[in-house]
C-alpha cells in the first residue's frame, strides 16, 4: 500500500513494524484504503505531533497506535490531555474495545497495545496470533524460560514478548520474516478475538 | 500593533477573526482562501480608509470601472468598482452591511464591539436639505439610518462613508460626483505608516524615493545590509535618473570595483531583496505587508532576509503581515523565530475555506519546529 498524499484520514503509530503489520491486516481483512498509515518513528515524536496533525488543512480523522509497555495508565493519561487540548472531551478511562471519539470538526481514536487493557506492546498482540495448536511456541516458551532462568537472557524482562515472537519467525519457513509479512503469509492467523476488535476500531474509526 | 483582528464583509472574509497576532505574522493556506485580501484589509486599516489606497485596491483586482472620457463615469460605474469591495458585492445600507476592519474586543455580554482605530465602510442614502434661516440658507446632509428608513417620497441620493472610530473622522463621499483622488473636505485622518509589497513587485517604482528618505541615515545601513545577503561585496547602493519622465533606476557599488552596474542586471532576488528592505525601513511605528515572500527568491536567501526582518521589526516596531506558498519560506521562517538569538514573537497562520467560510488556524513556534522536524504539511 502506497502511503497517499492529501489523505483526510491517518493512523499514527510508533515505528516500521507497527506499519506493517496494520497494512497486513487491512489486506488480510480486505479493508477500504481511506487512510494513511504513518510511522512516527518512537513514542516521543507521536505524542508531540498529535496535536499538530490536527490542525493540517482538511484532516478529518487522527487515529494513534501506541505500546502500553509497562505504564499503560500514564499512556492513557498522557494521551487523553493530547486529545482534550486539542477539543475533544473524554473522561474515564481506556474503553476496551480502544477510544472513538469526535467533536465538531474531527475524529479521533486511541489503540493501546496489544489489548487496551494490559500493559504490552505490538508483540504481545502478535503473539496472541500464533495459532492456537502451533507445535513451536510452547518449546519457544521453554526456551526462554530456560536462558531466563539461568540469566543468558540479554534482553530486559520489558522485551520478553519481543524476544518470544522473533525466536518464534526465526523457526518459520522463512527465518527471520518481519511481522507484517508473516501475516500475508498466514503463519499467523487473524481471526483472533482481538484481532478482529481492532479491525472493527479501525473500520468504525475511519468509516 | 494590532493585538487581534476582527473582519467584516471585506470581500470572501465575511466574518473572519483572529485573536491574537504577533509582530511577524506569515499567513499561508489554499489559492482563494483570502490571504491577499487579509492584507488589503490590514492596508485599509493603517492608510485609514484612505481612498487612494482603495483605488488602488480596486486597480489590482481589474475592478475599476472607468470610461475613456472620464466625465462620463456614471453613478452606477462607481456604485460597481465600490461594491466589488464588499462580500457578494453588496450593496446595502445598513449596519450589517458595512465594511469593518479592526481589532477584535467584546462587551460583558460577548457582544462584538468597535475598538478605537477600527475602519468602518458602507454605502448610505442621504437627504441634502435645505433649511430656511431669517439671514441664509443652511444645507443640511441627513444620512438616512436603516433600511426601512427610506423616505419613498424623498429624492434620496447615494454616498460612500468612510468612518475611523474614535479618530472624530466621518467622511462622505456623494457618488453623483464621485472620484478616488478628491479630497474630503477636511483633513484625511493620519495613516500609520505602512508599506505594501504586492505579489511579484520585483521592483516598485517609488523605491527612488524611498532610499531618498533614508539615504546617509542608520537605516541606510540596513539595506547595504540586506543587499549582501545576495551580494556579499555590496559596498553602496544609489539611484540615478534614468529617463526623461524622472524614473529612477538602482545602481550598485561592489568593493574593490571602480564601476557601478545597474542592479537589474544582477538578477530578480536583490532586486526583490532592495524593495522589500526599503519598504520596510519606511515604515516604523507601522505595518509592512509583503503580498508572496518568496517571489524571486531561491530558498537559501529566504533564512536569512527573515532574519533581518525579525530584527528590524523589532528595532523599528513594525508588524510585519507576509503570505507564501512556499514550504521553504515557512522553513526559514521557522529556524529564524527558533533561533535562541530571536526574542521577536512570530506565528503561522493558515487560511482555510471551509464551505465557503474562512477560517484561520495557528501554529506557534514550537509547534512549527516539531512540524518541520517530521515533516508534517502545515501549509
Amino acid at each position: 500500500m502506497e502511503s497517499k498524499k492529501d489523505m483526510n484520514q491517518i493512523l499514527l503509530v510508533e515505528g516500521k513494524d507497527d506499519q506493517h503489520v496494520i497494512w497486513a491486516l487491512c489486506e488480510k481483512h480486505q479493508m477500504v484504503e481511506n487512510f494513511e498509515v504513518i510511522d512516527c518513528k518512537g513514542i516521543n515524536k507521536l505524542i508531540e505531533q498529535t496535536p499538530i496533525r490536527f490542525k493540517t488543512s482538511g484532516i478529518r480523522t487522527v487515529g494513534i497506535i501506541i505500546d502500553a509497555d509497562d505504564q499503560l495508565d500514564q499512556r492513557w493519561e498522557k494521551v487523553k490531555g493530547v486529545l482534550q487540548s486539542s477539543g475533544f472531551s473524554i473522561s474515564g478511562s481506556l474503553p476496551e474495545d480502544g477510544l472513538i471519539v469526535s467533536n465538531d470538526t474531527h475524529k479521533a481514536g486511541v489503540w493501546m497495545m496489544p489489548d487496551n487493557k494490559i500493559n504490552g506492546m505490538l508483540e504481545d498482540f502478535i503473539s496472541f496470533l500464533i495459532p492456537e495448536d502451533d507445535q513451536l511456541l510452547p518449546i519457544v516458551n521453554s526456551t526462554l524460560e530456560n536462558i531466563e532462568s539461568e540469566r543468558l537472557n540479554r534482553y530486559s524482562m520489558h522485551h520478553h514478548a519481543k524476544a518470544e515472537i522473533h525466536t518464534w519467525l526465526a523457526w518459520q519457513e522463512d527465518p527471520g520474516i518481519p511481522m507484517g509479512a508473516s501475516i500475508t503469509k498466514r503463519y499467523l492467523t487473524t481471526e483472533q478475538e482481538i484481532c478482529m476488535k481492532l479491525i472493527d476500531w479501525m473500520k468504525n474509526l475511519f468509516s | 500593533m494590532l493585538q487581534s483582528l476582527h473582519i467584516q464583509n471585506y470581500r470572501n472574509l465575511k466574518n473572519f477573526r483572529m485573536k491574537s497576532l504577533d509582530q511577524v505574522n506569515l499567513i499561508t493556506g489554499r489559492n482563494n482562501t483570502g490571504k491577499s485580501i487579509l492584507l488589503e484589509a490590514i492596508r485599509i486599516y493603517a492608510s485609514k480608509g484612505n481612498l487612494l489606497d482603495l483605488e488602488q485596491i480596486v486597480e489590482n483586482h481589474g475592478e475599476f470601472l472607468r470610461q475613456r472620457d472620464r466625465t462620463k463615469n456614471t453613478e452606477s460605474d462607481d456604485l460597481k468598482t465600490l461594491s466589488s469591495l464588499f462580500t457578494n458585492r453588496t450593496i446595502g445600507f445598513n449596519a450589517e452591511n458595512s465594511i469593518l476592519i479592526g481589532e477584535l474586543a467584546e462587551d460583558i455580554f460577548g457582544n462584538s464591539t468597535m475598538p478605537d482605530g477600527s475602519v468602518i465602510i458602507q454605502f448610505v442614502r442621504y437627504i441634502d436639505e435645505t433649511q430656511k434661516d431669517a439671514s441664509s440658507n443652511l444645507l443640511r446632509r441627513r444620512v438616512l439610518i436603516g433600511e426601512n428608513n427610506i423616505e419613498a417620497d424623498r429624492d434620496f441620493k447615494i454616498g460612500f462613508k468612510v468612518t475611523v472610530k474614535g479618530a472624530n473622522s466621518e467622511y462622505l463621499y456623494p457618488l453623483d460626483n464621485f472620484n478616488f483622488r478628491r479630497f474630503p473636505y477636511g483633513e484625511n485622518p493620519i495613516s500609520d505608516s505602512y508599506q505594501f509589497i504586492k505579489t511579484g513587485n520585483i521592483d516598485r517604482e517609488i523605491n527612488g524615493k524611498l532610499f531618498d528618505d533614508i539615504a546617509l541615515t542608520d537605516k541606510e545601513k540596513y539595506v547595504i545590509e540586506a543587499l549582501k545577503i545576495i551580494e556579499p561585496e555590496t559596498e553602496r547602493v544609489a539611484f540615478i535618473e534614468k529617463d526623461a519622465r524622472g524614473r529612477r533606476d538602482a545602481i550598485i557599488k561592489l568593493k574593490g570595483s571602480k564601476d557601478v552596474y545597474p542592479l537589474k542586471s544582477m538578477g530578480d532576488g536583490i532586486n526583490r531583496i532592495l524593495t522589500i528592505i526599503l519598504a520596510l525601513v519606511n515604515c516604523e511605528n507601522g505595518f509592512l505587508m509583503i503580498d508572496e515572500f518568496e517571489n524571486g527568491l531561491h530558498y537559501s536567501v529566504q533564512e536569512q532576509l527573515w532574519k533581518i526582518i525579525f530584527k528590524l521589526s523589532k528595532e523599528l516596531d513594525i508588524q510585519v503581515f507576509a503570505t507564501t506558498h512556499s514550504e521553504d519560506c515557512i522553513k526559514g521562517f521557522q529556524r529564524t523565530i527558533n533561533d535562541p538569538q530571536n526574542s521577536v514573537s512570530g506565528k503561522l497562520i493558515r487560511m482555510d475555506s471551509i464551505d465557503g467560510i474562512i477560517k484561520q488556524t495557528q501554529f506557534s513556534p514550537d509547534e512549527l519546529k516539531i512540524a518541520d522536524e517530521q515533516d508534517i504539511e502545515v501549509r
